[in-house]
């Protein structure tokens, strides 16, 4: 797992934006291979959003073989409410750019059959050829998307209860009344993202400080979901000075260290690619 | 599969395929259609029965296991086919079985589970599926069946329907424009960076447009670009288009003039497109019974939407029941009061106001939408109240050209009038004691039932000085409508076509004359007196001074050239607002003062840069 340490939300979300953009660009997606990405809500990624939004304007990001999931809707909540995550993700991205509307998968909390609806993403999602990265955001308890704690960490997309308190957080954009925030959501499971081929975690705030130490300091842990990263393969955690307030000195010197001699080698025409695979010859993928 | 098999581990298919490595890979050896690519999940039929351990030795699954709830599936292509399955890219559910996981293998072996697809993808298999599978006897679950073959759909009974030949089943589909990044002005408020798409001649939301799957065929991307300096420009303004509720003529022509009404409402819907008003109400000022009777005809036959030229949304009727004293420019000899109430107002305007011949008022299609009428002559109480019974809320009374007191104006609005014309012009002044037609202002003892009325301020700084147009948006901003009250000789300049030697406003003749202490601004007067006539203003005028005299911003000042007179004139939502089915007329707004991304500069500098009227382009 990397983590890297960025001095603020802005660097944070200039960093993921960019290593997005080099990832699109260096998988080169076509029609026939395109280049499948899984996207979260919430305030972590809006500033991810609008630099992705910016590129895509200096014609440096086209999204027009990108293929897209996101992590989660509520459910009974009407399409076109401006709080559902329909709503979030035309407003943020898709309005801005030019992906099409075929690629673009969002779980539908209104489907007659929720079940089945959930069964039929991870099919999708199998159908595509897997996601290649998957962003994401954490909540203070250390859940990613909705997998509150105590969710299984090998558990895929289905129907879940929300808890009190997220309930409680998430009224300020339902008018302040706890009786009109939807009590249900469908979410991808913590075994779906960990199956995804790579994972990014944007983790900023001094709130997200205790969930990011657990994640990473002590062991996975069903109560902190977001450190099945450390069963992952390539995870990689981009958080900000503020979210390190709770971790040891030396495992944020360590990692810092470490981004160190990354940064040195992966500059132009290193030995080492972006996906940290070595080359062989200066350039090839 | 038979029994034997359940004990069997020796790959037995080495001989049909030849190859024993593959056939481990392979899902059914038995078939020959499935000997293909060792590792492609979708070479075979879509039951994966990919097991590690044992290839089954024949396809069929009709094997009797009292374990299972047993689903059945033609595994044979040609089975399939004669059943008619049919084949999807995607997985799909078709049933669910309740296992008791008594058997790991079997279960392997049996179901197309996503399992199978995972192998190519990932070294990673965490599903449902295995956990299950690898747990201990007693355990229960339901495990969905997944294939990308979907079931054939039910007989339905044979019904007898021609096809629809080529050109009739589907429907030619219209053209969808997409603008972005641009501001757009959306129920009053301004969205920042949004984006606005155009079906046809309608706008659509387009965030249900892009989840159904559509896109647009057409991009217009405005783009931000740098003015020199390092200053950034705004990015353009969408607005609504504008709304004039009161033309009397223009660029030469007079709407008064009954031989050449037809001609002038052509040129005047054409002409007024460059000025960005989509909309507008052909006003005819006092006139006799004849020329009403010519007039309004022609108007009714040409309002609608029409392509290239502004819509006429309907006649505006200013007289002859005003007072003689606030006549302005109208002609003395055609006033009168209707003493007979509505009988008068039927007498003189003729059919298009008597109750028995609105065919059309289901469709709010009144080919009259204002009349202005003075409130405190004999019969006009009653003469209001008709046209409001006859006619609800299709044609707006106004009041205005008065002598009325507070009182009159309030017995007005119980009446059922919901507007004032051109508010300060030719109407009783503001007393402190009598506070006239402009006291419904703030009035806070409206009778019940009634509303602050929408109010016509022409803003051309000629007409009333800006600090009296202040009072009025300060005291009801919501009813503040802007109007040019233009007349023939506005719009002409040296290069007009159509300059006639003689302006006339109905049967007055009227001349344009300098501004006294300001050689920019021009003035219409009746010829040879100092008497006020209409103006030359243009809508966008008309929007900057209100912007500079009323304090308020671009998107206020829109407002009360959009959505306040649709509102006043019940047609917000087709027209004044840029919402879901709402009529594709709107404007693009250059600013030009802009400083920088902290200062929204003056918002007074800007210009009209494109107009599209029913989702064409027709100015730019």
């Amino acid at each position: 797992m990397r983590l890297i340490i960025k001095d603020s939300y802005a660097d944070v979300a200039q960093y993921t934006a960019e290593y997005v953009l080099a990832r699109i660009t260096e998988f080169n997606p076509t029609p026939a291979r395109p280049f499948v990405l899984g996207l979260p809500t919430g305030s972590s990624p809006v500033g991810v959003y609008k630099k992705l939004v910016a590129f895509h304007r200096e014609g440096m990001l086209s999204f027009k073989h990108v293929i897209t999931f996101n992590m989660d809707e509520y459910v009974h909540l009407p399409r076109d409410h401006p709080e559902s995550y329909h709503s979030f993700m035309w407003e943020n991205l898709f309005k801005h750019v030019d992906i099409l509307p075929q690629n673009v998968n969002i779980l539908d909390g209104n489907a007659k059959d929720l079940e089945t609806e959930c069964t039929e993403y991870e099919a999708k999602i199998a159908a595509v050829g897997g996601i290649e990265l998957f962003l994401g955001g954490i909540g203070p308890d250390g859940h990613i998307a909705f997998n509150e704690p105590g969710s299984s960490l090998s558990s895929r997309t289905r129907i879940k209860t929300l808890a009190y308190e997220t309930i409680i957080a998430n009224s300020r954009f339902f008018d302040g009344d706890v009786n009109k925030v939807p009590k249900l959501a469908l979410t991808v499971g913590v075994g779906t993202v960990m199956d995804a081929r790579e994972v990014l975690i944007i983790i900023s705030g001094a709130g997200k400080a205790l969930a990011l130490a657990k994640c990473i300091e002590e062991g996975v842990n069903h109560m902190w979901t977001v450190s099945a990263i450390q069963l992952h393969p390539r995870g990689m955690i981009v958080c900000d000075e503020d979210a390190t307030l709770e971790l040891h000195v030396k495992t944020v010197k360590y990692f810092k260290s470490i981004e160190k001699v990354h940064s040195l080698l992966t500059t132009e025409g290193s030995k080492v690619g972006l996906d940290g695979k070595v080359r062989y010859s200066a350039g090839s993928k | 599969m038979d029994s034997s098999r359940k004990a069997s581990t020796k790959p037995q298919q080495k001989n049909k395929n030849g190859n024993s490595l593959l056939a481990r890979f392979l899902g059914h050896p038995a078939s020959s259609d499935n000997v293909q690519q060792h590792g492609a999940v979708d070479a075979h039929d879509g039951i994966g029965l990919r097991s590690h351990k044992t290839p089954p030795e024949s396809d069929d699954l009709a094997v009797d296991r009292t374990a299972y709830k047993r689903f059945n599936f033609p595994t044979n292509e040609q089975q399939r086919r004669n059943e008619g399955w049919q084949q999807s890219s995607v997985p799909k559910t078709i049933g669910r079985i309740n296992t008791s996981a008594v058997d790991d293998t079997l279960m392997r072996n049996e179901f197309y589970n996503l399992r199978d697809v995972s192998l190519t993808i990932g070294s990673r298999n965490r599903l449902a599926t295995d956990n299950m599978v690898t747990n201990k006897q007693g355990y229960s679950h339901q495990i969905p069946i997944l294939s990308k073959y979907c079931p054939p759909p039910p007989l339905l009974p044979a019904a007898v329907t021609t096809p629809p030949s080529p050109t009739e089943s589907l429907p030619t589909r219209e053209k969808i424009t997409q603008l972005k990044q641009c501001d757009i002005i959306r129920d009053g408020k301004l969205v920042c960076d949004d984006t606005l798409w155009i079906r046809g001649s309608k706008i659509i939301d387009a965030k249900t447009a892009f989840y159904e799957g559509l896109q647009p065929d057409e991009v217009i991307d405005f783009g931000e670009i740098e003015v020199g300096g390092g200053r950034r420009r705004r990015r353009p303004i969408i607005a609504p288009g504008f709304i004039d509720a009161q033309i009397n003529g223009y660029f030469g022509w007079d709407f008064a003039d009954s031989e050449r009404i037809s001609e002038a409402l052509d040129h005047v819907s054409k002409g007024l497109v460059k000025y960005g008003v989509t909309s507008f109400c052909p006003t005819v000022v006092t006139s006799l019974p004849d020329t009403y009777h010519k007039v309004l005809p022609t108007i009714a036959e040409k309002r609608g939407p029409q392509k290239g030229q502004a819509e006429i949304l309907g006649a505006h009727i200013e007289g002859p029941f005003i007072s003689v004293t606030k006549k302005g420019a109208h002609n003395n000899e055609y006033i009168h009061a209707p003493v007979n109430g509505f009988q008068d107002i039927v007498q003189v305007y003729g059919k298009f106001v008597e109750p028995l011949s609105h065919d059309d008022s289901a469709n709010n299609n009144s080919a009259i939408k204002i009349i202005t009428i003075a409130p405190e002559l004999e019969g006009a109480y009653e003469a209001i109240k008709g046209i409001r019974d006859a006619w609800g809320d299709q044609i707006v009374v106004s009041i205005g050209h008065t002598e009325a007191t507070y009182e009159n104006a309030k017995k007005a609005l119980e009446c059922g009038a919901t507007m004032v014309t051109h508010l300060f012009n030719a109407m009783s002044p503001f007393h402190h004691r009598d506070p006239g037609p402009v006291g419904l202002l703030s009035a806070e003892d409206l009778p019940p039932g009634t509303r602050k009325p929408t109010f016509g301020i022409i803003a051309d700084g000629v007409h009333a000085s800006p600090s009296s147009i202040r009072v009025a948006y300060k005291s009801h901003p919501d009813g503040f409508m802007l109007v040019t009250d233009a007349l023939a000789a506005a719009g002409i300049n040296s290069s007009s076509p159509y300059k006639p030697t003689e302006l006339t406003l109905g049967s007055m003749s009227i001349t344009r004359v300098p501004v006294a202490n300001n050689s920019d601004a021009t003035r219409v007067v009746i010829t040879g007196t100092d008497t006020l006539a209409g103006s030359v203003a243009t809508m966008p005028e008309c929007i900057a001074n209100m912007v500079k005299f009323c304090g308020c911003g671009i998107v206020d000042a829109v407002n009360a050239a959009t959505a306040v007179p649709a509102k006043a004139l019940n047609i917000y939502g087709r027209k004044g607002v840029l919402r879901d089915g709402a009529d594709a007329d709107f404007v693009v707004l250059n600013l030009g003062g802009a400083a920088d991304e902290n200062d929204d500069g003056d918002e007074s500098i800007f210009n009209v840069s494109r107009v599209w009227i029913g989702g064409e382009e027709v100015f730019f």
